[in-house]
């Protein structure tokens, strides 16, 4: 068994091939059998926490994940199978998402670190870029000249862009 | 303190901008400064990467905005997922990605599938592509009629020889792996884009681009080809290529200079001749 503290102070125990598909975890644990001490993990809180452990036991008895060479397939993303409970799974608030996507990134979980980036890709897909600033609430941060240039630029791609 | 997507450190958008389809890149870049920079920097497919810079020098091109306004009053909609099952199974990357992601409204030339067949006469010639005067194939709602050719080798310094179907000689010149081919004939297999009329006489010529080629002549998998044309067949190196010398000839042509050589050497002829269908 594994145990971990996260940030608001909550322990998780989990049977270590749950544990282990945070190659952070991993790598913490080492190869050693049980952890007397509880792994702290700062950077995540108990919220999503729960959600990483649900992902990482649902997913315990997947097959290691084949190395895909990046770029060149189109239909990237077929490439790793989203299956209905992925895509269930991930359906969450914009928050709870972007704090998944932080943890996976942190605790190292490619898989659900590439689920939650499609994620937020298929959020963006058919929208304008003036729909993407109020959906993920963006300052644009162009400069006065820059915005009145990317204004123009914007209105026709507004028009082009469909 | 809520978090935000712009909490995100900078790789992880580089895991999510590849995952988009070109107008979500288009889109991408114009939402603000930083995404802007990550979506250059970040690894998007190389065809598409290349769609991507085409629809940025369109929207500098005044001449691309002029001819679009002729264009888009003749744009339908049409099922493009749909449209490319039923492509050849051996079709570029890039001729895949131009027909399923491309902005039907930035279409550069009149070959598009969202497109009559022909180009009504109201459309002023000089500002479409040189297509206008020709037919658009990628119209058709009937499967994509590919042809084959058998090209053979008179004379390994010479040129290809593909018999159409009307039997009349076309050249175009032999792949530079030609004179190392044993064999006196190769296969090639071509999909019809467009035809237009030639210089030389009353009859359509097509445009092709080249799916399958046999081994000796593997360099021509891909192109585009003109095949009336003789030597100067090659039209470009790929649909990509194609679109941007077609948005260059646009350019030229709406600034007065088309004295100068144009890609296909035929609007001479076409400003004579008014746009016909010829089936």
């Amino acid at each position: 068994m594994v145990t971990v503290v996260v940030s608001d102070g909550v322990t998780f125990t989990m049977e270590q091939d749950v544990a282990f598909q945070c190659g952070l975890i991993a790598d913490f644990a080492g190869g050693g059998g049980d952890q007397e001490e509880p792994i702290p993990i700062q950077a995540v809180n108990s919220t999503v926490m729960r959600k990483v452990i649900e992902y990482c036991e649902h997913h315990r008895n997947d097959p290691p994940q084949p190395e895909v060479p990046e770029g060149t397939p189109l239909e990237r993303k077929d490439r790793r199978g989203r299956d209905a409970w992925d895509k269930q799974f991930i359906q969450v608030e914009q928050e709870l998402l972007f704090e998944i996507i932080l943890a996976a990134n942190y605790l190292n979980i490619k898989p659900l670190l590439d689920l939650g980036c499609s994620q937020v890709a298929e959020m963006m897909k058919g929208k304008t870029p003036a729909e993407i600033q109020q959906m993920f609430n963006i300052v644009n941060g162009f400069t006065a000249d820059e915005e009145a240039q990317n204004g123009e630029g914007e209105e026709k791609a507004r028009n082009l862009n469909s | 303190m809520s978090t935000c997507i712009q909490d995100f450190p900078n790789e992880l958008f580089l895991l999510i901008f590849p995952q988009l389809p070109l107008k979500g890149l288009i889109a991408a870049q114009g939402t603000c400064r930083k995404w802007r920079t990550l979506v250059s920097a970040s690894f998007v497919h190389p065809s598409r990467r290349r769609l991507l810079e085409l629809y940025m020098k369109c929207l500098e091109s005044s001449a691309f905005h002029h001819a679009r306004r002729h264009i888009i009053p003749h744009l339908h909609s049409s099922d493009r997922e749909q449209y490319a099952t039923r492509l050849p199974e051996n079709t570029p990357d890039e001729v895949k990605l131009w027909l399923t992601e491309w902005p039907s409204k930035a279409t550069v030339s009149w070959i598009w599938p969202g497109l009559p067949r022909s180009a009504p006469s109201t459309v002023e010639p000089s500002l479409v592509s040189v297509s206008s005067r020709g037919l658009n194939l990628l119209d058709s709602n009937k499967a994509f009629a590919t042809r084959r050719f058998s090209l053979v080798n008179p004379d390994a310094d010479l040129a290809l020889m593909p018999w159409d179907t009307l039997c009349h000689p076309v050249m175009f010149p032999a792949p530079k792996t030609w004179s190392e081919l044993a064999a006196d004939h190769v296969d090639v297999t071509v999909l019809p884009l467009a035809q237009f009329q030639t210089t030389f006489r009353y009859v359509t010529s097509p445009l092709y681009l080249v799916l399958d080629a046999g081994k000796g002549a593997d360099s021509l998998k891909g192109t585009l080809w003109y095949f009336e044309m003789g030597d100067k067949g090659r039209v470009a190196g790929d649909c990509i290529e194609f679109l941007e010398e077609e948005l260059k000839r646009q350019g030229r042509e709406m600034s007065g200079e088309s004295q100068e050589e144009p890609v296909f050497a035929m609007s001479s002829c076409a400003q004579r001749t008014p746009a016909v269908a010829v089936v």
